[in-house]
């Protein structure tokens, strides 16, 4: 048996002419009326199509019930309280994820744009460097950064080249600091920083 | 996610000078040694005032000098960690070989 279909788009949904005889051919029987649904095609007149809908459907009384003014806010507010708690629920999210948003834009923010970049000397006469130096460039919304990892040391400026200058000046306060400090009075880190910086810097003029 | 905006200069300053005990007004330039047992065991270099807020590439290299994670490096300026928290964690370190 074929499955019920209810309403008006299953009375159309088969509807066609079948060739020269003007006939509407009908392949799904509507669930209004009492018309079997057992009969999946049947054969109609034109004239005798508008007659077999109209005997087809009946729309209930209820729809029409009629409402007062005053009681429609209390009808629509029964009607739409599960739209309405929906809504909520959805701008409830909205805000959360606009404040993700925000987080998500700061952590960005906080990201760099890093790229390498190289050190050839150290912007004085005094010290030359055997090899270049290698640096890593940061590049922030308000501020570079030019960093050497391995020897924790930073400068920061508005530009890179500013950042680069910088960190030249910190290389040699660092190199300096470190010779002037007796080697046992150094850390495993420290000690680290002095034997790089000494095979990269040398003497290039006595002081 | 932790993050190194809006870290205050005040606060940075403050947990750097008070709670780590660096002195930057007797290192040469803007930066100051951290010593535990006798030996440098870390370099800390102050960051630029630029308005308010430390920028966070700046915060982000700091942190590394302290050789600090972010989340630490939060707890020191945000108060949680104590001075006495700070050494224990460079004392970890020290054991590890890292300092």
């Amino acid at each position: 048996m074929q499955e019920r279909q209810p309403g008006l788009r299953a009375l159309f949904t088969g509807a066609k002419l079948s060739g020269g005889q003007q006939h509407f051919v009908v392949s799904h029987a509507p669930r209004l009326g009492d018309l079997p649904c057992e009969v999946p095609e049947f054969e109609v007149e034109p004239n005798e199509l508008d007659l077999l809908i109209n005997s087809w459907i009946r729309l209930p009384e209820k729809s029409y019930v009629p409402v007062r003014e005053s009681e429609l806010p209390q009808l629509l507010q029964a009607g739409f309280a599960d739209l309405v708690e929906r809504i909520e629920a959805l701008s409830g999210a909205m805000r959360r994820l606009e404040q993700r948003l925000i987080e998500v834009e700061q952590a960005l923010a906080c990201e760099a744009r890093c790229r390498q970049g190289t050190l050839y000397d150290l912007g004085t006469e005094k010290y030359r460097l055997r090899q270049p130096l290698a640096v890593q460039l940061e590049e922030y919304d308000e501020e570079a950064v030019a960093r050497i990892p391995e020897l924790d040391v930073f400068a920061s400026g508005t530009t890179d080249s500013e950042a680069l200058q910088l960190l030249k000046c910190e290389v040699v306060t660092l190199y300096e600091e470190l010779v002037a400090t007796p080697a046992a009075r150094l850390g495993q880190r420290p000690l680290a920083w002095l034997r790089l910086l000494n095979g990269l810097i040398e003497v290039a003029k006595p002081a | 996610m932790p993050s190194l905006r809006n870290i205050k200069y005040r606060d940075l300053i403050t947990a750097l000078e008070d709670k780590v005990g660096l002195d930057f007004r007797q290192g040469k330039e803007r930066n100051a040694k951290y010593e535990l047992n006798g030996k440098v065991r870390l370099r800390v270099t102050a960051p630029k005032k630029h308005g308010a807020d430390v920028l966070p590439g700046t915060a982000r290299a700091i942190r590394g000098q302290l050789a600090l994670g972010t989340t630490e490096f939060l707890d020191l300026v945000n108060c949680p960690m104590t001075g006495a928290g700070f050494e224990e964690v460079v004392r970890r370190k020290i054991q590890q070989g890292l300092l």
